[in-house]
C-alpha cells in the first residue's frame, strides 16, 4: 500500500459518476493529506530517515531542508494538512461546511497533493536528493537532542 | 475568527484594513500577535483580492499542533494561483522568520 493508492482513490472517489455527499467530500480532502504524508515517509525511508508519527515532523524537515522544491512540498503539505484537520474534526464549522460541499475546492485539494506527489518525485533524484538528505540532516542535528548512549 | 473584506476583488476601500479577531491565537504569539496577523492579512489581500479570514486552529488531538489559518478566495483554477501560495508562505516567512508554520493557507479558488 502507497501514498500513491491513496491519492489515486482520492481521485477517484471524486471522479465517480453521481452526487457527492458532504461526508464523501470530507473523506477525500482527507485522503489528499494522508497520499502526502504518505508519500513523504516513503521518501524518507528510502533517505534512511528515521519515521516519526509526529504530524509535524515530515513537513517541517522538508521546510528545514531548504532545497526548493522540498520546501514547496512541505508548506502545501501543511496547508493541506490543516484543510484535512477541518474536514476531519470540524463537523459544525461554517468554513468546513462550506468547503466539504464546493466541489471545485475538493478538486483543489487533489490538485494539491498531486503537486506534492510531482514534487516529491523530484526529490528523490539527484541533484535534489543529496541536497535534501543534507539539509535535513543539518537541521536535525540543531534541532534534536543527542541521544544518550 | 476574523475578517477583512474589500468591497472587491483588487479594489481597495477606505477602512477595509481594519479586522476583527474573535477567539484565541496560540500562546506562542502573546503580545505581538495583533502586529503579525495584521501584517499576514495584509499580504494576503495584496496576493489573494477579496475576503480574508482568519482563525487559530487549536490542535484537536491533544497535542502542541496549533496555528492560524488564514482563509483566502483566488479566481481560476489551482494552476493559476498555485505560485501565488508559494509567494504567500515566502511573504509570511519574512515576517515571521522563526515561526512561519504557526500560519496556514487555505485556498478557496472561484471560477
Amino acid at each position: 500500500m502507497t501514498g500513491d493508492e491513496i491519492l489515486k482513490l482520492a481521485s477517484e472517489l471524486f471522479a465517480s459518476k453521481g452526487a457527492k455527499s458532504e461526508a464523501l467530500c470530507r473523506a477525500i480532502i482527507g485522503r489528499c493529506y494522508y497520499a502526502a504524508y504518505h508519500l513523504s515517509l516513503a521518501l524518507f525511508a528510502e533517505m534512511g530517515l528515521p519515521r516519526s508519527s509526529d504530524h509535524k515532523i515530515p513537513s517541517r524537515w522538508l521546510i528545514e531542508s531548504g532545497e526548493p522544491n522540498a520546501k514547496s512540498a512541505g508548506r502545501f503539505m501543511e496547508d493541506l494538512y490543516s484543510a484535512r484537520r477541518r474536514a476531519d474534526y470540524e463537523l459544525e464549522h461554517p468554513v468546513a461546511i462550506r468547503e466539504s460541499r464546493d466541489l471545485q475546492f475538493v478538486k483543489s485539494q487533489i490538485e494539491l497533493a498531486t503537486d506534492i506527489k510531482r514534487l516529491l518525485a523530484v526529490c528523490a533524484l539527484e541533484p535534489a536528493r543529496s541536497q535534501v538528505q543534507a539539509g535535513i540532516q543539518a537541521f536535525r542535528q540543531r534541532t534534536e537532542s543527542p541521544r544518550r548512549g | 475568527m476574523g475578517t477583512s473584506s474589500p468591497s472587491a476583488a483588487g479594489a481597495e476601500s477606505p477602512g477595509a484594513e481594519q479586522s476583527i479577531v474573535v477567539g484565541s491565537v496560540p500562546q506562542m504569539l502573546a503580545g505581538h500577535s495583533m502586529d503579525l496577523i495584521a501584517q499576514i492579512v495584509a499580504v494576503s489581500r495584496q496576493l489573494f483580492p477579496g475576503e480574508v479570514s482568519y482563525e487559530h486552529s487549536p490542535d484537536p488531538e491533544g497535542g502542541t499542533h496549533d496555528y492560524v489559518i488564514f482563509d483566502v478566495i483566488a479566481w481560476g483554477e489551482y494552476a493559476d494561483y498555485r505560485d501565488r501560495i508559494l509567494q504567500w508562505h515566502d511573504e509570511v516567512e519574512k515576517i515571521v522568520p522563526n515561526n512561519a508554520g504557526a500560519f496556514r493557507l487555505i485556498v478557496h479558488p472561484h471560477l
